[in-house]
This record gives structure tokens, C-alpha cells and sequence, in this order.
């Protein structure tokens, strides 16, 4: 990852620029420096001037409606979520909504605003290997590592699923799983500790 | 889920199984989603189409030096087979030959799939590799699918200049409503 320069385009392998003319990029076929063949697409927003963050407008008037966050800046928006009155430097945009600072952080948090989720803790993946590690290496440990999977999988059943995986069936399997095999390590103990005694 | 979403295609030419782990593309209304699923854990990146400035596809020489490598791997193995041959043990030089075939058949398709690049997706603040996008024929079907939708987007943004922040007075219409992912 590297911080771009404006209308500058960087070899990504040696890092010299592509091409001092940028109307010339698309046109390129190697890198001059290393000569690696490159193809560049280049969009409209590479020549575009990088756009200042918004400032807010002091209220003129007594009596206009003023930012919640700022009583001396008038409000442009409504918060989506909670409604207070925002200012343009409070007004986020996120997909279209306009969110208040606070909002955006509790739905950052809780997962609600799903663009801005950055990824989610595979649970399911988690519970698999809790049920198949002990199989191929500590079976005695069966009765332990079952009851602790079959915990997580009531336990995480709410938690944010997978985007690409059908987390819930594989809680389900897992949990039918967790269940033979904890029955299977209880019989082996209770083989182990009573069985063997009668005879 | 995103197969379930509407709002999201499965862009199945690229991504799959890597060192990096699973990475899938999908293509939202106004973004392409990267999902890489590592251990336990699940990353999304988001690439904005009003935001990409440039696709950077450049060749790299992983492919050359994939085939020398499993050529290197194979030396041992035919050394072997001759060897058996010589001894006349036809059923450990056929074994033997199984895994040069194996080796083969790799470089053969190492081959076929052609050149083999990097691909970075540039922004304002960011240069970005994709993950798993490794084949120069992939790049290009990516720039296919991207580039009119990038294109149509930006140019009718760059139309529509002036910015015309909401109003109190004249609130925005019905907000468009967050898909539920669950
Ligand atoms: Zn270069
Ligand atoms: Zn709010
Ligand atoms: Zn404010």
C-alpha cells in the first residue's frame, strides 16, 4: 500500500513514474524504468482535482435551525438514524444516508452500517477445528473439546454471519457433530473407567 | 448472504483458493467488494467506482519461474525412473513416472493459462494489489467488467458538478435502506 500523488502514476514494481504526461498513460506498454509490460486504465477521477472537505456555514440569521453538534452553524440535514439537525461538517454520507458522527460510530460498532464493516470473526471456522483437531490428535480430550463446541455454536448462533458462507448450516452440522462426538468420548470414558472392571 | 443479495453478482472468473486464503469478487451497485477469508477471519475490501482513478494490470515473471521450479522438481524423480528402467523395475519406474506426469501436466497448465500479472487498483489516497487476480486473461476480463461502470458513473458525476447539499427545510428523499446481510 502506497500513498498516491496527484495525476502521478507509479510503477507499481519499481516505483518510478509511468509516464510524466498523463494523457499518455492509457497509451503505455512498458514501464520505462523496468520495463515490465503494464496496461493502465485510466478514469476520469485521475485528473480530477481532489475535492476539499466541506466547511460549514455560520448561521446569519436568529431563529435558522443550527447544528446540534455546533450552535453557531446551520444545519443542512437531519441525521437518518436519530434525527438531530447536522451541519455540513457533521453530515456524513454513508450509501446515501446521511448519519450523524455518533450514529455512524454505533453502527460502525454494532455492524449495522454494513459498508463500513471491515470484516467479521469466522466463528464457524473456529468450532470446526475445535471438532476435528482433537480426532487426529487427542481423542481422550473428545468429552472437553465437543461440549466447549457445542457452547459456541449456542453461544455465536446471533453473531454476525459470514457474506460468503452459510454460517447458520454450519452451525447446525457442527452442533450434530459436537453432539455424536460427545457422546462417543463419554462412552469411551465411561469404557475405560467401568467397562474394563467386570471382567 | 451475498449470494442472496440482489444488490450483489459473484464475479466468478476471479479470486479463489491462494496462499492469501478464499478470495471472492463481487460487484455491488456502486462498489466492487473483495471478500478474503483467512484463518477465522473474514476481510472486506471495498473499491468505490466514484473513486478508482486507475487500474494498474502489469506482467510479472511468476509463471517463467513456476515452470523452472517444477522442472528443478522434476530432475530427481526422471533421474529415479531411469534408473528403475535400467534395473529393469517396471513397477517402481511406472510410480515414479506418475509423479513426472503429475509435474507435467502442471507445467503444461502453468502454461496454457497464460502470462501471468499483478493487478493494482489506484485512488485518491491508496494503491491497492488485488489478492489472487494473478493471470493476465483475469486482469483483462476485470477492466471489461469495471470500466463501463466506472465510466457511466464518473462521467454523469462530473455532469452533474454543482453539489447540491440537502436542505433542513428539503430533506433528502427516502434514504436508501441498508440491505440485511443475515
Ligand atoms: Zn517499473
Ligand atoms: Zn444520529
Ligand atoms: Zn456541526
Amino acid at each position: 500500500m502506497s500513498t498516491a500523488s496527484n495525476n502521478v502514476l507509479n510503477c507499481p514494481n519499481c516505483g518510478k513514474s509511468l509516464s510524466d504526461l498523463p494523457e499518455m498513460l492509457p497509451a503505455v506498454e512498458r514501464c520505462p524504468a523496468c520495463e515490465r509490460q503494464t496496461r493502465v486504465v485510466v478514469f476520469p477521477a485521475f485528473s480530477r482535482p481532489v475535492v476539499k472537505g466541506a466547511t460549514a456555514e455560520a448561521v446569519m440569521m436568529e431563529g435558522e435551525a443550527t447544528c446540534f453538534y455546533h450552535a453557531k452553524k446551520r444545519a443542512q440535514v437531519p441525521c437518518d438514524e436519530c434525527g438531530r439537525f447536522l451541519c455540513a461538517v457533521c453530515d456524513l454520507e454513508v450509501n446515501g444516508r446521511h448519519l450523524c458522527p455518533q450514529c455512524l460510530e454505533t453502527g460502525a460498532k454494532k455492524g449495522k452500517v454494513q459498508s463500513l464493516e471491515r470484516g467479521r470473526f469466522r466463528w464457524d471456522q473456529v468450532i470446526s477445528t475445535l471438532l476435528v483437531l482433537p480426532l487426529i490428535s487427542c481423542g481422550f480430550l473428545l468429552p472437553l473439546t465437543s461440549l466447549a463446541a457445542l457452547v459456541l455454536v449456542v453461544w455465536k448462533w446471533k453473531s454476525p454471519p459470514s457474506l460468503v458462507h452459510n454460517t447458520r448450516l454450519s452451525l447446525i452440522v457442527c452442533g450434530v457433530l459436537a453432539l455424536i462426538e460427545f457422546i462417543g468420548g463419554c462412552a469411551f470414558w465411561w469404557f475405560m473407567l467401568f467397562g474394563s472392571r467386570r471382567y | 448472504m451475498l449470494k442472496k443479495d440482489p444488490n450483489f453478482t459473484r464475479l466468478k472468473k476471479l479470486g479463489g483458493r491462494g496462499y492469501l486464503g478464499r478470495v471472492s469478487y463481487w460487484l455491488g451497485v456502486d462498489h466492487l467488494l473483495v471478500v478474503e477469508v483467512t484463518n477465522y477471519n473474514e476481510r472486506y475490501r471495498r473499491f468505490y467506482f466514484r473513486d478508482l482513478q486507475a487500474v494498474i494490470v502489469q506482467r510479472n515473471r511468476n509463471r517463467m519461474w513456476g515452470n523452472i521450479v517444477a522442472g528443478v522438481i522434476a530432475i530427481l524423480p526422471a533421474l529415479g525412473a531411469l534408473a528403475l528402467l535400467s534395473d529393469g523395475e517396471y513397477a517402481g519406474a511406472s510410480l515414479v513416472g506418475g509423479i513426472l506426469v503429475l509435474i507435467g501436466i502442471f507445467i503444461l497448465s502453468n502454461t496454457l493459462r497464460g502470462p501471468m500479472c499483478s493487478v493494482h487498483l489506484r485512488t485518491a489516497v491508496q494503491t491497492q494489489k488485488l489478492a489472487n487476480i494473478d493471470r493476465w486473461r483475469r486482469a483483462e476480463f476485470l477492466i471489461e467488467t469495471l470500466t463501463p461502470l466506472i465510466q457511466s458513473l464518473q462521467v454523469s458525476a462530473g455532469e452533474a458538478q454543482s453539489p447540491n447539499p440537502a436542505t433542513v427545510s428539503n430533506p433528502p428523499a427516502a434514504s436508501a435502506v441498508q440491505p440485511d446481510f443475515s
